[in-house]
This record gives C-alpha cells, sequence and structure tokens, in this order.
C-alpha cells in the first residue's frame, strides 16, 4: 500500500513539473499573443482596439501585466478546477473541443491497438514456439522495416496509393460531411470507410513491434522449468503454447499495452493530420500551425496528465497481475 | 603487413571492430550505407551544383539521365535537392545526438557520483523526462522558439530525450562506483576528474556510442515530423520540407508521375534508419562479444 | 520377474560447439515392478540426463544417439509422438530436480491437476479434484488451502510434496524422483522420505530414484545402481553395495558419506576429481582417482559384467575389492 502511495507521489510531482514548464514555455511567446487576437476581432467585428483587448483579455483570463507569481496561482487552481483554457481559434473551451475530438481518437486507436497488440502477440508467441518457420525471418525483417519507417511516412504513402490515386477510400475526415451523424446504417459504414486507412496505418507500423517483444519475452518463458515439465506431464503442444508459455510471455507486454492505451488519448499526431480525422492529435497539430496557445496548452496538459496517470495505473496493475510479485510486495 | 604487426591499442579500438563488423553482413551494409550519406552530406553539396531556376514545362518528370530521380512541381532536379537537403538532414541530427548524449552524460554522472537530494531532484525530472511524450513537447517549443538552424534544430531535439540515456548512464556509475578499482584510484589520491574521465567514461562509452545511432535515428524522424507538419520552415531542399511541400502544398501526391519527387526524400529517410539501425547491432556485437557468432 | 524398465546401453550426447559431450556413456539397468532403485552419482554422473530419456524429454541441443529402453517391452524411444504424449505421465512420471518452479506461477494447482489429467482422456472435473484431495491427503497437506492456491504461495516443502501429489494423479506405474529432497531443510526432508515410503506401501508404485545422498538410499532403496562418468559402474541389492561393494567408486562413496555414529575424521573422501566429459581419460573413467588401478585399466574400459545374482559390475579388479560401511 505505501508502494502505491510513494509512486502516486511521483506521478504528482511529475504532473507539477510538467504543468510550472508548460506555463513558463508558454508565457515565452514572443510578442503579444493578445495583440494578433484582439486585432482579429477588429478585423471582424468591428471593434475598436482597446475594448477589443479587454475582451480577449477577459476571454483567455490573461493579463500579461500581471506579476507573474499571481498569474501562475491562478494558473494552477484553474487546472485543479478542470479549467483547460480556450481555444483562440475556435473561441470555444477547450474542454468543449476534447469532448468533441476525444471519441474519434479513441474510436481510432483502441480498435487499431488492440488489432496490432493482438496480431503482434499472436505473431511473437508461434514465432517463439516453432522455431524454425518461414514466419520468423519474414516478421524480424518486417520488424525492422516498419522500425526505420516514420509513422508518417507510412501513412502517407497509404494515402497516397489508395486515396489520392486509387480512390478506394476517401482522403479526410471521420465520416461523409453530407450525412447527419445518427445509428444509420449508411453512417456507420461512413465511419468505418473513413476509418480504415487510418487504422490500417497504424496496424501496419506498429504489429512488428509487439510481435518481436512478444517473441522476446516467450523464449524466455520458454527455458522456464515448468514448460518442460508440462511437456513431461503428457500436455497438448498446443495448449503448453497458449496457457503456459502464452500466459507467462504477455505479462510483462500487458504494462506496455497499458501504458499504450492510456498515450493513445493524446491522439495520433501523424495519423490523424495526415488523414485530416478529427481527433485530439489533429487538433493540436492545428493548434501548434496556428499558435492557438490556449488550446496548444489545455490539449497538451491534457496529454500529460493522461500519460502520466496510466503510467502509474500499468505501474500498480502489473504487480496485481503476477502472483509473484504480489506476494514480494 | 600481419595483423601481429598492429600495436596493440590500434588492434582493440579499429581493426577488431572493423573485421566483426565485416564479418556481420548486415552491419557491414549498415555501414556502407551511413558512409555513402556521410559523403553525400560532407562533399555531395561542394559536387553537385543546385539549380533553382523554375520551369513549369518539366515538373513532375520521370527518371532521365538529365534528372536521374526526376523534378519537381517547378521543374528542379530532385537528386540535387536530395544531395544539398542531406547536410543539413544529417548535421541536425549529428547535433542532436552530441547534445543529448552530452547532457544525458552530465546529468546521469551527477546523479550517479553524488547521490542524495541532488539525485532525487534529478531523477523526479528525468521520470518526468520519460513519462511525457517528447513529440508533442518539440511541437510546443518549436512554435514558442524561433527555429532556423541546425543547431538551435539540434538543441530542440534533445531537450526532452535526454532520459533514457541519463537514467543508464547512472545505474552504470552506480554499479561501477563501488567496485574496487574506483576504490583504489581514490586511495591514490587521484582527483574528481580523473576518476570521471579516465576510469569512469571509458566504461560507459561502448553503450554511448551504440546508443548514439539510436539519437540521430531519433532526431531524424523528430525533426522531418516537425517540417513534414509545417511547424519549422526550413530550406525547400531539406528533405522533410520536399515532404511537407508534396503533401500539402504542390498537389505532388494526387500526381502518379511526382513519385520520385515525393518517393525520394521516403526512400532517403528509409535507407539511413536502416542503416544506422544495422551499423549499430553490429556495434553491440562489437562491444558484447557473447553476441557475436 | 520381467522388469518394468529395462535400459541398454543408452548414450546421450550434448551437442556443443566444440565437439560433443557424452553425458550417459551406454548406461543399463533394470527397474523390476514395485521395488524402489537408486541411481546414485556425483553431479554430472549423467543421472538427471539418464531420468530424462526414460521419458525421452532430453532437451536440445542433447540428443539419444543409441542404446534402448524398454518399458514393458515397448522400446520408448520409437514411440511416435501422440503415443509418447500418453506414455509421459501416464505410465511413468517424474519429480524434476529442484522442482520449486515446475508448476505453471499463473495457474491455480486445482487448475494443473486438471489439466495434466485432461490431456490423457475425458475425466470430469469432480472426479479429478476428488481424486487430487485424496493425494495431496497422502501427502499430509490440506487439499482445501493447496488446491485453490498458486504455486509461489506454498512453502519449498508444501511445493515439492504437491508437486508429488501431480505425479501421481493419473496413477503411473512407475514414478522418477530426481533428488527429491535438496534444496529442503533436513526435518522437511525426513517427513518427505516418509511420506514416499508410504506411498509406496499404499501404491505399490515402482520408484527409480536419483540422488548422491547415501542416507536417502539407505532409507528407501531395495535396490542400486551406480554411475560414474555416465556409465553405469555397478549394481545390486541395497545390503550388497553398502557392505560389500565389488567397485573403487562405491566403496569411496560410502565411505565418504557421514553417520550418525562413527568418528567424521574416519571418513575419507575420494581423491581427485570428476573427468572430463569433453575429452574422458582412456580406459576406465575412474582410473586416475583408484588407489587399485593397473595399467589394464589405464588402457581397456571395463565392461558391466554380471557376477551373479543380479550383481553387476563393470571394473577388472572386482574381486580384489571389498568394501563397505
Amino acid at each position: 500500500m505505501l508502494i502505491i502511495v510513494r509512486k502516486a507521489g511521483i506521478a504528482f510531482l511529475t504532473l507539477l513539473i510538467v504543468m510550472t514548464l508548460t506555463f513558463f514555455l508558454l508565457r515565452k511567446v514572443p510578442g503579444d499573443p493578445l495583440y494578433m487576437w484582439a486585432m482579429d476581432l477588429v478585423h471582424t467585428h468591428g471593434m475598436d482596439f482597446d475594448s477589443a483587448y479587454e475582451q480577449v483579455k477577459q476571454m483567455y483570463d490573461y493579463d500579461p501585466h500581471e506579476p507573474l507569481g499571481q498569474q501562475y496561482i491562478r494558473y494552477i487552481k484553474g487546472l485543479m478546477k478542470g479549467d483547460l483554457g480556450t481555444s483562440m481559434v475556435y473561441k470555444i473551451s477547450t474542454n468543449r473541443i476534447i469532448t468533441k475530438a476525444l471519441p474519434w481518437t479513441v474510436f481510432l486507436l483502441s480498435i487499431s491497438l488492440l488489432i496490432s497488440f493482438g496480431l503482434g502477440s499472436l505473431m511473437g508467441m508461434v514465432m517463439a514456439w516453432k522455431r524454425k518457420t518461414a514466419l520468423d525471418p519474414i516478421v524480424t525483417a518486417y520488424a525492422a522495416f516498419t522500425g526505420a519507417t516514420p509513422d508518417y511516412i507510412t501513412a502517407l504513402i497509404l494515402l497516397i496509393i489508395f486515396a489520392a490515386n486509387l480512390r478506394f477510400f476517401p482522403m479526410k475526415g471521420a465520416y461523409d460531411s453530407a450525412l447527419t451523424p445518427g445509428f444509420n446504417w449508411t453512417f456507420i459504414k461512413s465511419v468505418l470507410h473513413h476509418a480504415a486507412l487510418p487504422i490500417t496505418a497504424y496496424v501496419f507500423e506498429s504489429t512488428a513491434a509487439w510481435a518481436m517483444a512478444m517473441k522476446g519475452s516467450a523464449v524466455s518463458v520458454l527455458g522456464e522449468d515448468y514448460i518442460m515439465a508440462a511437456r513431461a506431464r503428457g500436455l497438448k503442444e498446443r495448449r503448453i503454447m497458449i496457457f503456459y508459455m502464452g500466459r507467462n510471455a504477455i505479462l510483462p507486454l500487458i504494462t506496455g499495452l497499458a501504458i499504450a492505451l492510456g498515450t493513445m488519448l493524446g491522439g495520433a499526431t501523424f495519423i490523424e493530420t495526415i488523414f485530416s480525422y478529427p481527433g485530439i492529435g489533429w487538433f493540436f497539430a492545428q493548434a501548434t500551425t496556428r499558435m492557438d496557445l490556449g488550446l496548444m496548452q489545455g490539449l497538451f496538459l491534457m496529454t500529460a496528465v493522461v500519460t502520466i496517470f496510466s503510467n502509474l495505473v500499468a505501474d500498480i496493475l502489473y504487480s496485481r497481475l503476477d502472483p509473484r510479485i504480489k506476494v514480494e510486495e | 603487413m600481419s595483423v601481429t604487426a598492429i600495436p596493440g591499442r590500434l588492434y582493440r579500438s579499429i581493426y577488431e571492430p572493423f573485421v566483426i563488423i565485416r564479418r556481420n553482413k548486415r552491419a557491414f551494409i549498415g555501414l556502407i550505407i551511413l558512409v555513402i550519406f556521410a559523403l553525400m552530406a560532407t562533399v555531395g553539396p561542394e559536387v553537385v551544383p543546385l539549380d533553382t531556376t523554375q520551369n513549369f514545362a518539366k515538373r513532375f518528370q520521370w527518371p532521365s539521365l538529365e534528372h536521374p530521380l526526376g523534378t519537381d512541381h517547378v521543374g528542379r532536379d530532385t537528386f540535387q535537392q536530395i544531395v544539398h537537403g542531406s547536410r543539413d538532414v544529417l548535421l541536425t541530427a549529428f547535433l542532436a545526438a552530441i547534445f543529448t548524449t552530452g547532457v544525458a552524460i552530465l546529468i546521469g554522472m551527477l546523479a550517479g557520483l553524488q547521490g542524495g537530494m541532488v539525485d532525487t531532484l534529478l531523477m523526479l525530472m528525468t521520470n518526468a523526462i520519460l513519462t511525457v511524450p517528447s513529440f508533442p513537447v518539440m511541437m510546443i517549443i518549436s512554435v514558442v522558439f524561433k527555429v532556423r538552424d541546425p543547431v538551435s534544430l539540434g538543441l530542440l531535439l534533445s531537450i526532452w530525450t535526454w532520459g533514457g540515456l541519463a537514467r543508464a548512464i547512472r545505474s552504470q556509475i552506480l554499479s561501477l562506483r563501488e567496485r574496487e578499482f574506483i576504490e583504489a584510484a581514490r586511495a591514490l589520491g587521484l582527483s574528481t576528474f580523473h576518476v570521471v574521465f579516465r576510469e569512469l567514461l571509458p566504461n560507459v562509452m561502448p553503450y554511448v556510442a551504440i546508443n548514439f545511432f539510436t539519437l540521430m535515428r531519433g532526431a531524424i524522424t523528430a525533426s522531418v515530423g516537425l517540417m513534414f507538419l509545417g511547424l519549422i520552415p526550413f530550406k525547400a531542399t531539406n528533405w522533410g520540407m520536399m515532404l511537407n511541400l508534396a503533401a500539402w502544398q504542390t498537389g505532388a501526391i494526387y500526381v502518379p508521375k511526382a513519385l520520385f519527387y515525393f518517393g525520394s526524400p521516403m526512400a532517403c529517410i528509409i535507407l539511413f534508419q536502416l542503416g544506422a539501425f544495422f551499423f549499430a547491432s553490429g556495434l553491440d556485437e562489437v562491444v558484447n562479444p557473447r553476441l557475436r557468432t | 520377474m520381467i522388469p518394468l524398465l529395462s535400459m541398454r546401453d543408452l548414450v546421450v550426447e550434448f551437442d556443443l560447439g566444440k565437439g560433443a559431450l557424452r553425458a550417459v556413456n551406454r548406461a543399463s539397468l533394470d527397474v523390476q515392478p514395485g521395488e524402489i532403485m537408486a541411481v546414485v552419482g556425483e553431479s554430472g554422473s549423467g543421472k538427471t540426463t539418464l531420468a530424462f530419456s526414460v521419458l525421452n524429454l532430453v532437451p536440445p541441443p542433447g540428443r539419444i544417439a543409441g542404446g534402448e529402453i524398454l518399458f514393458e517391452d515397448k522400446d520408448v524411444l520409437f514411440l511416435g509422438p501422440e503415443e509418447l504424449r500418453k506414455y509421459r505421465w501416464k505410465e511413468v512420471s517424474m519429480v524434476f530436480q529442484a522442482a520449486q518452479n515446475a508448476m505453471n506461477p499463473v495457474m491455480r494447482i486445482a487448475d494443473q491437476m486438471v489439466d495434466t489429467a485432461q490431456a490423457h482422456g475425458k475425466a470430469s472435473k469432480g472426479e479429478v479434484l476428488e481424486k487430487a484431495s485424496e493425494l495431496l491427503g497422502m501427502m499430509r497437506l490440506e487439499p482445501s488451502q493447496v488446491l485453490h492456491s498458486y504455486p509461489h504461495e506454498l512453502s519449498g516443502g508444501m511445493r515439492q510434496r504437491a508437486i508429488i501429489a501431480i505425479s501421481l494423479i493419473l496413477d503411473p506405474k512407475m514414478l522418477i524422483l530426481d533428488e527429491p529432497t535438496t534444496a529442503l531443510d533436513v526435518v522437511t526432508q525426513a517427513y518427505i522420505l516418509d511420506i514416499l515410503a508410504d506411498v509406496r506401501e499404499k501404491l505399490g508404485l515402482t520408484m527409480l530414484l536419483l540422488t548422491h545422498d547415501m542416507s536417502i538410499v539407505a532409507r528407501l532403496a531395495d535396490r542400486v545402481a551406480v554411475m560414474y562418468a555416465g556409465r553405469s559402474v555397478e549394481v545390486g541389492k541395497i545390503e550388497e553395495i553398502f557392505y560389500d561393494a565389488k567397485h573403487p567408486y562405491t566403496v569411496g562413496l560410502i565411505s565418504a558419506a557421514p553417520s550418525l555414529i562413527g568418528d567424521i575424521a574416519d571418513k575419507k573422501p575420494i581423491p581427485g576429481s570428476p573427468p572430463n566429459l569433453l575429452n574422458p581419460p582412456p580406459g576406465c573413467p575412474f582410473h586416475p582417482r583408484c588407489a587399485h588401478a593397473t595399467d589394464r585399466c589405464r588402457e581397456e574400459e571395463p565392461e558391466l559384467k554380471a557376477i551373479g545374482d543380479g550383481r553387476l559390475v563393470a571394473c577388472h579388479n572386482w574381486w580384489l575389492i571389498s568394501g563397505g560401511a
């Protein structure tokens, strides 16, 4: 129990460090960001500059003349309450943007993660069990290749071949913009159609890594006494592969899976950008290219919180999953 | 000249590793690839001219004798751009790896040698660096600070990436610290400086060397990624910028003929990554005799 | 009587890069039904490899290079994969050395029992658990507690007994025990030996007991086979081995074993060290350490000869030897 408290403490401190760094970082932006948005208001609403500036100051709760210490305290207080700031481009709160974007990200990435993890683990298990098959060199080579290729290149290639040129799949969006969201088959079909390429890109890129990790873990499990003992007991080969080797080999990977699931909430920046998929990653990329400091800060902090938290959970989860560690603690 | 004629130290540090790499096919191919790129980056821009005249009639041509990799959206030769871009790309990666390694060694050693409060604080920082994903951080920093040249880009790329190496160095230092030769050195009255640079550092170096290539690979992926998103405007010859232009601005992705224009930077990136990966695993064999077949 | 297990000239080699290591070099022995046969030898004498061979389970890079192992007249080494699978555990089961890690850490004991039983035919979970409880009781363990536990939740001694229980779940005809009491404290050791004697009586089980500890042999064995450098060097009834050994190595073993009575200063260790199995000396493998070695011993390897009444010795000068406790 004490260990959990300690780990949670470290997580919290890490979070504090990140929040502080973000705060100071964004205050360092050259020039006065409010100026830009105030001018924007002047042009679009025909206001005079001073009232525009006032309004912008109110909207973003940001006064460049306020003493830094005070700003920091208000910032932390706001974060505690869950206020992640306001988007300067979209003019709505970051939280609302998250509500709109998160479901798409979760949809896309959870399917991708589960497929690549499942497929990869299976491949790795078979690779370790049957030592000399054609599967091994093929998957190893495939792993080297996908390891060398950044995920944006894979996504780009898929986009170019299948969307831009062959036109099998759409180029952008989460669904056909002509349709209204609803629980009808046309809508669902459109969603699946639009998600197909991004999911393929992700799965293509990450499956090999899971396979190699599983293979490594399984090979070391194979050296354990209980595998030979299981054979001595006359158990069927397939049963040993899955329930004796597999179940033990997958334990270290579960930690990785938990972390990946957590990090997933930060969105897949590249895949979403290339396919113009309106998830968290896409919005974050937009925020950075368009200098939307409010949104940038809000989304980044959300990602950081979620990642730190999921690391903590994965850590604790692993010790629960492996019956051996439970006792040792 | 027979092998035995080569003096001992030289043999160990240069000849023997070379033989091991030579025997390992993958590592040797990796070495060749890296050498080619190194030549391209250093000598290339001097040897290959860069013709920036625009000629719309020649846009998106297939490779020919005149244009080995075809032309881009305004008729300029792709091959020339690749060669000229390689210098910036590789220089940036190299600098990023150096900066990262420097910071990691500093922090790792400080934490390992000092211990106590210093160690705890440094490890807390390292933990933060490791937990929070580095690319979003780099995106934010590229927005906040003006990054226009390889040096500042190299710095940016190393801010959030030293965590893993620092931790590894620290644990190496911790285990080495207790070993007898350190106590002996101390007992002999050798200064801390000596202990650090003549005893500890050489033990850590092999690991650092292998990691260097991994860092370079990461730096290339990250820098190209940042350019691709349009966050760091660099010269158009830079591979990342070529991808950016191809994907977003020139409609190259819709034109099958433009295959070589956007394909070349991709191929170069993939090739370099593979080369560095293979070579690094060869280096691993040099350092870990147990891995040798 | 027809022996239950009959091993003739077994050869097992390990393929190391620099040559082949003969872990078992023409070992022969017979095990009669209902008896406890002890196989005695130092570590590295090939006992464990021999045991694995009976189940045809020698792990690579080892392989069985010659000889035959007949179990009830069928050569185990020539069984097909399905037959082999059925033979394992149902006819012959084994308790491994240092069996602490012999059970799947993520499955409960009960499930592993059921797994084992169901791999050999249809059996309902209830039937298996009933039988398992019975066996655990025989092991003087509390079934309700043990069955629901994971392996690491049991103490070393409990785990060992649970492993013996699982080895009996299919009513095998023979049980091989490889150093069943190593890594256990003396009190637990005595406990387990009691249980084994009990089991033999209640179930009429044939046992092949591998050990280097002469006191266990004295407690349990009916007959003894002595191994040295992968060879059988002497086989005989327990009294014969203890009081009238005919091989110098056996004599050395008996003399070296400490006992409760007698002065430990009288105990003599065997001089020298075990041979290098990659490059064994010519002739008799024991000759460098043997006080009775002659020129013939240095050149000619002695055959395992029957010298009457089921007694086997592999020594040129056996009639000169007379040793014992």
